[in-house]
């Protein structure tokens, strides 16, 4: 089911999905594992994605990110573009591996991008609490699958369990 | 378009993703840095990105904003009810508020005697609560008032029972809150009952307020009532901000610690007020100038027939911290508050004590008991008057 021609339409679309689901307002308790929807959809385009421009998407991203979340401006920005450059130069081996090796494999670089956030809270001395922070990360891998399925069907992608 | 990118091949390891994410990652760091010291451009910049994000509140309330308009729809006897239980309830608060009329012209003169002015009618905006911070780590509210509704930076919020917390950023069209519960926000309060000046802390749980440093044997007991003092000019004075709940004495140790809850609704309703104070600052400026010079007329001119009073009002206000020192140095010798000066700790601010020392100088007998508790000095009053 090939709906979207263009890739950059569905890219389009499912950043702006990824920016609501992330700002979504929850309740504190589910607030707090809210999986990283944001990185994980910028994630994917970097890993599977055609050649859209993912690094110039992370940025403009991060700034919208740093002004919901009323962080410094350019915090989100470095975490994304890290983010989604380390994920572009692992795409030639990361593709190689089924699904589920793909999600434990990706657990890791959740792991990174939340520390660096609270590393970066820290230098701005906003007060952020230890072990809670690394939750989203664990939620990111248990979801990885879910949003890896949909975009690959949206795109008509066959799908290598 | 579609044709060139799709001529590209799959796996692109050009130069120029490095280069492109090195160029980023860079500007980013440097803007990052720019942002700490709070570059005016940047501001702008992030205000119009939130311009840019407001369709994201919008559709982020949705689901919420829905679940609502099912609610409305459902029942037009409870509206009726609720409307009857609010009609009454408003009759009850009018005869209050007369009440209250008379009590703030007393509270005026008696002030105007004390030679500060009044702050308590003061300009409110209602503001609605558009998103909650969604970083759990951080107690933050987005209003919908900003800059064009001439919301400023600083300004304190409450809602129905009490303060929420203060503007932290200011954005065109809407504005970033920070709650009291927060743990980098503190709030300068006293204990209604005794007038003990300290300061409440966010205890970062969402929940609390800590007073840490509290004197070892200041005199607080659970069920104190918290008001902010108006100290610093950032809060308005005498708005409810917490009651304790439990107080901790560790052994050995100077200071002891208590936890109160907060009085206003943090997580529930969605409609705020922003509060326009605007007269504590000049009160806080002019009196240090002011107040040595009027306690010096009133103690060299009389003092030991004011010894008595001024005794009394030492042991009536006995548990906070430093006032006592202060009274006996005002009353007794000529030396009036100097030496008072440079012992006081920066938490409770040494000029308060002047206006609560200066009315039992000048007001001897009535002034006295409403002053601590202006606001629910009310409560008592009105009672035999509701029935009207």
């Amino acid at each position: 089911m090939n709906n979207f021609r263009s890739p950059s339409g569905l890219f389009t679309l499912s950043v702006l999905v990824a920016l609501c689901l992330q700002f979504m307002p929850l309740s504190p308790a589910l607030s707090a594992a809210r999986p990283l929807w944001l990185a994980m959809v910028l994630g994917y385009w970097a890993l599977y994605g055609p050649n859209v421009s993912v690094i110039a998407a992370a940025a403009l991203l991060g700034l919208a990110s740093d002004t919901l979340y009323d962080t410094p401006l350019g915090q989100h920005v470095l975490g994304l573009t890290l983010l989604v450059y380390t994920l572009i130069r692992l795409r030639a081996v990361l593709g190689l591996y089924p699904v589920w090796q793909v999600t434990l494999l990706l657990l890791p670089v959740w792991g990174l991008y939340c520390l660096l956030m609270f590393l970066l809270d820290g230098m701005a001395r906003h007060p952020s609490e230890g072990l809670g922070r690394f939750l989203p990360a664990a939620t990111s891998m248990l979801c990885w699958p879910l949003v890896m399925l949909v975009l690959d069907a949206l795109r008509g992608k066959r799908v290598a369990m | 378009m579609a044709r060139r990118r799709a001529s590209r091949p799959l796996f692109p390891r050009g130069p120029g993703v490095g280069a492109r994410a090195l160029v980023v990652a860079v500007l980013a760091i440097g803007v990052w840095f720019a942002d700490q010291r709070g570059l005016p451009l940047l501001t702008a910049i992030r205000g119009s990105i939130d311009w840019l994000l407001q369709p994201l509140y919008w559709a982020g309330n949705l689901p919420s904003n829905v679940a609502d308009a099912g609610g409305e729809l459902k029942n037009y006897k409870a509206l009726l009810a609720e409307n009857q239980a609010l009609k009454a309830g408003q009759l009850k608060a009018q005869a209050r508020l007369l009440q209250l009329d008379a009590l703030e012209a007393e509270n005026r003169r008696i002030r105007q005697l004390m030679a500060s002015s009044s702050a308590l009618d003061q300009k409110v905006l209602i503001a609605e609560i558009v998103a909650t911070s969604q970083a759990p780590y951080r107690h933050q509210i987005t209003l919908n008032k900003g800059a064009a509704d001439g919301v400023y930076f600083g300004q304190a919020i409450v809602d129905a029972y009490g303060v929420m917390g203060q503007v932290i950023r200011v954005n065109p069209a809407s504005s970033v809150a920070l709650l009291v519960t927060d743990p980098s926000h503190g709030i300068p309060v006293e204990v209604n009952r005794t007038g003990l000046q300290t300061v409440a802390r966010g205890g970062g749980d969402g929940r609390v307020l800590t007073l840490p440093f509290l004197p070892g044997n200041a005199d607080v007991k659970v069920g104190d009532l918290l008001v902010s003092s108006g100290l610093g000019g950032r809060f308005p004075a005498g708005y409810p901000v917490g009651e304790i709940f439990d107080i901790r004495r560790t052994t050995g140790e100077h200071f002891m610690e208590a936890s109160a809850y907060p009085s206003a609704r943090l997580n529930q309703g969605r409609q705020t007020l922003l509060v326009w104070s605007s007269a504590p600052a000049p009160v806080l400026s002019e009196d240090p100038t002011e107040a040595p010079a009027s306690l010096a007329a009133s103690a060299a001119a009389s003092a030991q027939a004011w010894a008595g009073p001024a005794r009394l009002a030492a042991t009536a206000a006995d548990e906070v911290p430093l006032p006592p020192l202060r009274y006996n140095d005002a009353v007794t010798p000529k030396t009036v508050s100097k030496p008072a000066e440079p012992l006081s700790k920066p938490k409770p601010k040494p000029k308060l004590p002047k206006p609560a020392a200066t009315p039992q100088l000048t007001i001897p007998a009535e002034a006295a008991p409403n002053l601590p508790a202006a606001p629910p000095a009310a409560e008592p009053k009105p009672k035999p008057d509701v029935p009207q």
